[in-house]
């Protein structure tokens, strides 16, 4: 039951993912000179030959700036959902299985990094460190850290519980073992694929915000989907591709990477039963 | 008993469970109370008692699975706890124990033949990876699972997952094997398939701690049979005089009677004296006494009821390897029985 539905959304979305990361990959090899791009000659062009998204008020081709504006964001945000998740888990398994000080020690520190409000701290770091996106990115990790660590270590106080985790136990396999393949690769893989998915859209939101906004972000005239946005809200009425097309791109690749997460998580979940 | 030859054998084991309540204070419940248990390689112990009897403690305790408040188990002549943790990580693959939840004994994610791989690869180390895979066949033909092995724990039966996890412990080739209810919760047929199957396991020189209140199950494969109550040991019977002797402990009678009547139903229920099976009088005067005193028609019947609620009665001997704990042993205990 149900079964169809979630394989069409998994391949929707997983279409939306792949594409992403096809062009994450493939646009740092694309020369691409931001000052060479502009043609006066083309202002504003509708989409259609040779400007498959057509050009920007700069009469540069808004389908390459889309394609080098995800650099901004891909490799970030890969980094930044790799280290959460990692640590994350780490973190949420040795509060879970650990006791005395460590455990309060690690649950100490994951509650003060929780009271932090996400944006505005990364914004508080951007003005005093005017940082690279790599450090943003950092950022947004151990920003993250603290709400995942807490999901697997509800999961692996819940499973330390089980009889079989016992079991195990007295079948004599290593504590670490157990933790980490048999709690947390096993049991916990869909978790950690929806809370990994989750932060890389986060970081995209992230780098759009900051780029939007202008002071942090990246700086004209290097393009980024957020910046590409804000450069062109004043084309309103003029011509709509422009900020259409790069905000479209924001919307999807978000959505596409929440339910990609959400739906392989349950897919592998489903598996079991 | 020659002290040699013994496989296990625990001294005086003694475990309390506290509860905790921050108003009332705590209160402490006796699981094991002086329990002494010895298993010599070969033989079939069973542990027999009702629910609570603390029969479970004891077999987490002899294999360290759980703490111990006093005294001191001897596995093959080393204390158990007294080896460090990476020590008795490798000791454990010598006492394995099959719990009663029988989806316990399974990682609900990994097929059984994933299951034994990783076993094996734990606990036999030299083998290669073909060896494993043969190894693993084996394994999975003894108990015959070989059709179902890339089946996962969900899709598997009652008996198949039990087989399956006897696969998985018979993989550490251990020398004692701890089985807690190994045919509870099972059909007639299927309880059969696996009784057959630790019969066979027997043939091949396996120990076992059978920790069961199926009597079928203890009569067919059992050694020795020792009856637990209230955390106690209160009689050792060889198990082929199981329910065919007079001399038993009153509770041990009642056992087989409750047995025997949920067997045979067309005996009509006759009355009997059987009080109501709670302890209580204050736990048998705070345990200092026979813990089944308060309960007893014969302690009534022989005018000893004071002293079985202040003493603790001793082992008598009433047999070949057959004792009791029990002020009335071992003449008057054949009035007991009508």
């Amino acid at each position: 039951m149900g079964d169809s539905r979630l394989r069409v959304g998994l391949y929707l979305s997983g279409t939306v993912v792949g594409l992403v990361l096809l062009l994450g990959v493939i646009a740092p090899f694309v020369p691409y000179d931001p000052a060479d791009a502009v043609d006066y000659d083309q202002l504003l062009q509708a989409p259609g030959m040779g400007h498959i998204f057509g050009t920007d008020g700069q009469g540069r081709d808004v389908a390459m700036r889309l394609l080098k504006g995800t650099e901004a964001f891909f490799l970030p945000g890969l980094m930044a959902a790799a280290l959460a998740t990692v640590f994350g888990a780490l973190c949420g398994a040795v509060s879970g299985y650990a006791g005395g000080w460590l455990r309060g020690g690690v649950l100490g520190t994951m509650q003060l990094i929780d009271t932090l409000p996400r944006l505005v701290f990364i914004i508080l770091v951007c003005t005093i460190l005017n940082p690279s996106i790599y450090l943003i990115a950092f950022v947004a990790a151990v920003l993250f850290v603290p709400s995942i660590a807490t999901v697997i270590r509800r999961r692996v106080e819940a499973l330390g519980s089980e009889d079989y985790i016992l079991a195990h136990v007295a079948h004599g396999f290593r504590p670490v073992r157990i933790l980490l393949y048999h709690i947390l690769w096993l049991q916990c893989r869909p978790l950690l694929i929806r809370q990994a998915t989750y932060v890389f859209g986060y970081v995209l939101f992230v780098e759009v915000a900051l780029s939007y906004l202008g002071d942090y972000g990246v700086q004209e005239p290097d393009p980024s989907w957020g910046n590409m946005v804000a450069q062109a809200r004043g084309l309103r009425g003029v011509s709509a591709w422009p900020w259409a097309v790069p905000a479209v791109a924001i919307v999807v690749t978000i959505a596409g990477f929440l339910a990609f997460g959400n739906l392989l998580a349950r897919a592998d979940e489903e598996e079991v039963r | 008993m020659s002290e040699r030859s013994d496989l296990l054998s625990a001294r005086g084991l003694v475990k309390r469970f506290r509860s905790r309540s921050l108003l009332r204070g705590g209160q402490t419940t006796i699981a094991l109370d002086a329990v002494d248990l010895d298993v010599h390689p070969g033989e079939v112990v069973a542990l027999i008692g009702e629910s609570g009897s603390g029969k479970t403690t004891l077999g987490k305790v002899v294999t360290r699975l759980t703490g111990l408040d006093e005294g001191q188990v001897l596995f093959e002549g080393e204390d158990l706890f007294a080896v460090d943790r990476g020590e008795l990580r490798e000791r454990r693959r010598s006492f394995q124990m099959v719990f009663q939840n029988q989806t316990a004994n399974l990682h609900p994610k990994m097929s059984v033949r994933e299951m034994l791989d990783e076993s094996l690869r734990l606990h036999r180390p030299g083998l290669g990876e073909g060896e494993r895979r043969q190894h693993a066949d084996e394994l999975l033909d003894r108990v015959g699972l070989l059709p179902r092995a890339d089946q996962r724990p969900a899709s598997l039966s009652g008996g198949e997952k039990r087989r399956a996890g006897l696969a998985r412990i018979l993989a550490t080739k251990p020398k004692l094997i701890v089985a807690d209810e190994p045919t509870s919760g099972l059909d007639a047929a299927i309880k059969l398939q696996i009784i057959d199957l630790l019969k066979q396991l027997k043939g091949e020189k396996l120990t076992y701690l059978l920790i069961s209140h199926d009597l079928g199950l203890v009569r067919r494969i059992a050694d020795r049979v020792l009856v637990m109550l209230k955390g106690r040991i209160i009689e050792e019977v060889p198990a082929p005089l199981l329910g065919q002797t007079r001399f038993h402990h009153p509770y041990t009678g009642r056992l087989m009677r409750a047995a025997d009547l949920a067997r045979d139903r067309r005996r009509p229920p006759r009355e009997r004296r059987d009080p109501p099976r709670v302890t209580r009088p204050d736990e048998a005067e705070a345990r200092g006494g026979c813990v089944y005193s308060p309960d007893c028609a014969l302690a009534e019947r022989l005018g000893i009821l004071s002293r079985c609620r202040r003493e603790r009665p001793p082992a008598q001997v009433v047999g070949e390897s057959h004792w009791i704990a029990c002020f009335g042993a071992p003449s008057e205990l054949a009035e007991e029985d009508e």
